[in-house]
């Protein structure tokens, strides 16, 4: 047995230690403990490079673009009026639709954009029936109640990409377009459309720099 | 302490004595292909990555790439598909589950070897456990 015959060696080997070192690979495997380290550390820095580049692309222009649209359309429905109003929500609509869908030159694919594209346009024709259904008493209450629902999609979304971040802020959108429709102190509108979509904004920025540099 | 028991807690637990003796995965245990798993792997379940990102992110030359890729592919590790645009050809290339499922297993033996030696005594300790032994 090869234990047997290494336990007598220490007492006359001069350096008694030599056959603990042995003990530790003498089990068939010749790699080396550092090498070991070493590639472990290096294939969780690419496989997590790669993680952060594909959701960075996934999201990243899409989140600049509402998030500037929530941040002007909002505004514009708080500050303006009459057709200076829609045309600013209008613009606001088509910036972020443009940042959604553009034809960019992906390098990363998830796999499931013709899903979420089914998903986002089944949002997107349910919202006037919730809308209805729920009978919002305002203009204000019905604005908020459409931001929250979109980001409740958004969270959802997050939520089933592991995108912790997304799903944080997006949460976040839903929490406050609720306290905005309950406090007077500031304008609703605008507190919501500034706060969660000025976040969404930063994000998104973050992710499309993020994005570009990992790939 | 008697010389036996003391020299016998030196040694790594019979269970991790086992797994250590399972071989790797010998298509992985080749650096490059592990680093090109690695980065299948960090995408989406149904993601793919071109082929020039491949080249970017781990710094291979595209022949080098693409034979590693083809290894990889060959053994179901790895797929590609191709799109076109007009005549401008884009290979994509994603993981599969059973190239996944390897990659899992072979970092959990690498981890397995780290861990091992960590728990194994440092070299003080087992001073101390051989000179317990010899009467010292």
């Amino acid at each position: 047995m090869l234990r047997a015959t290494k336990y007598r060696e220490p007492r006359r080997n001069p350096r008694p230690l030599e056959w603990i070192r042995f003990s530790r690979y003498a089990h068939g495997v010749s790699y080396e403990i550092d090498r070991a380290e070493a590639s472990l550390r290096e294939i969780g820095a690419l496989a997590d490079r790669t993680r952060r580049a594909g959701r960075s692309m996934a999201t990243g222009f899409p989140l600049v673009g509402w998030g500037a649209a929530w941040a002007a359309g909002y505004a514009a429905l708080d500050l303006l009026d009459g057709v200076l109003r829609i045309t600013v929500m209008i613009l606001a609509w088509a910036f972020a639709m443009l940042m959604t869908w553009m034809p960019l030159r992906t390098v990363i694919r998830t796999g499931v954009e013709s899903r979420m594209r089914w998903a986002w346009t089944a949002v997107m024709i349910a919202s006037p029936f919730i809308v209805s259904a729920a009978q919002p008493s305002s203009m204000v209450h019905l604005g908020l109640l459409l931001g929250a629902l979109w980001s409740m999609a958004m969270c959802l979304y997050a939520i089933a990409t592991h995108d912790t971040a997304f799903a944080v802020i997006a949460m976040f959108g839903v929490v406050l377009a609720g306290v905005a429709g309950a406090q007077e102190a500031l304008p609703p509108l605008l507190l919501f459309g500034l706060a969660s979509g000025l976040i969404l904004l930063t994000l998104g920025i973050y992710r499309v720099i993020v994005g570009s540099r990992h790939v | 302490m008697s010389d036996e028991q003391s020299l016998r807690s030196t040694e790594l637990p019979d269970e991790i004595g086992e797994r250590l003796r399972t071989p790797f995965d010998t298509v992985l245990s080749d650096p490059n292909r592990l680093r090109i798993q690695a980065a299948l792997h960090g995408l989406a379940p149904s993601g793919s990555i071109r082929f020039t990102a491949l080249v970017r992110a781990l710094h291979l030359s595209d022949g080098n790439l693409s034979s590693h890729l083809s290894a990889l592919c060959e053994v179901g590790y790895a797929t590609s598909s191709s799109t076109f645009t007009g005549k401008r050809r884009t290979r994509w290339y994603s993981a599969t589950a059973a190239g996944r499922e390897a990659f899992d297993a072979h970092v959990d033996a690498l981890r397995l070897i780290v861990d091992s030696s960590r728990m194994a005594p440092s070299d003080n300790s087992s001073e101390d456990a051989a000179k317990n032994a010899d009467g010292l």
